[in-house]
């Protein structure tokens, strides 16, 4: 190399080296601040093209072989770990899955076709319900379409076919114009109809009145604008039954078990 | 499925959505839906 630096190449070496030797251009790369001299260099290398480029690749190269000389496994513990982690849950909670069959667990299991929890036998509708489970019956696929406008009951849940109180409070979205409503309960198979008590978006029976257990009945509800007469307003018509005596007693245990039965049978 | 004999059919969808997506879940599903459809009101 020639000296197109002369004034810095006589204070670089002693060599009058134009520009910084590839030992000390090196040196300087895999050393940095630690070199002895660095100031110095790197007032050169600021001011000479050519060095200044050298020294960039240099440093390029360094920072590539570092990269290649970090061990493998400090990214690949952090990677793997969760992932082995995430597997043995998977083979542990599967394997039991699989040994248990499915049916014992949470405390429940089947000896000779019969389910117990514990040491305690389940009655037979828990048996039912488990078995029936597996046979879902088939769709009708003949659901009607959506009813356009109607007094939309919210409470009891209108999806439920049967209720499990015997002293319902019915309510109802509010339909825009009506300024009154009119609420009719009979049963579904003909009776006189009862009127409930309206306040508001809301009805519930007359004083010391109760549905009978097992009954099915028909609710309809007529929402009346100012100047219509009963009769002449929106009417809606919800059925439902209510829980016979012995559904009703039981089915809050039966609520419990068979959940805990679906969830274990699965 | 207990809900699903007693015509409790909304609380029978609430337990199936917290099973695990399986086909015979999604069978119950289909089923418990076609119940609740056909629950629309008479007007």
């Amino acid at each position: 190399m020639k000296a197109a630096c002369p004034e810095m190449a006589r204070s670089l070496n002693h060599d009058n080296q134009a520009h910084l030797s590839a030992e000390q251009l090196v040196e300087l790369a895999e050393r940095g601040r630690r070199r002895q001299r660095y100031e110095e260099y790197i007032d050169h290398i600021v001011e000479c093209p050519l060095c200044r480029e050298t020294y960039r690749q240099l440093l390029e190269a360094e920072s590539a072989a570092r990269a290649a000389r970090t061990p493998e496994w400090v990214p690949a513990l952090w990677v793997w770990l969760p992932a082995a982690a995430a597997a043995m849950l998977i083979l542990f909670f599967g394997a039991r899955a699989l040994l248990s069959g499915g049916v014992e667990t949470a405390g429940l299991r089947q000896h000779d076709g019969v389910w117990y929890e514990g040491a305690t036998r389940l009655p037979e509708w828990a048996f039912a319900a488990a078995a029936q489970f597996e046979r879902p019956p088939a769709p009708t696929r003949d659901a009607p379409s959506e009813t356009p406008r109607a007094v939309r009951l919210i409470r009891p849940n209108p999806a439920n076919a049967a209720i499990e109180s015997r002293i319902p409070d019915f309510q109802w979205e509010p339909v825009p114009d009506a300024a009154r409503y009119r609420v009719r309960l009979e049963r579904a198979e003909g009776s006189r109809a009862l009127n409930l008590k309206v306040d508001g978006e809301r009805a519930t029976l007359p004083e010391g009145e109760r549905l009978e257990a097992g009954v099915s009945y028909r609710l309809t509800i007529e929402a009346l604008a100012a100047d219509e007469l009963a009769g002449d307003g929106l009417k809606t018509v919800y059925e439902f039954r209510t829980l016979s005596s012995e559904e009703s007693s039981s089915s809050a245990g039966r609520v419990r078990i068979v959940s805990r039965l679906l969830v274990s049978a699965l | 499925m207990i809900f699903y004999q007693l015509g409790f059919y909304a609380d029978a969808l609430e337990t199936l959505n917290a099973l695990p997506d399986e086909p015979i879940v999604q069978q119950w599903h289909t089923v418990v839906q076609e119940q609740i459809q056909q629950r629309q009101p008479r007007l």
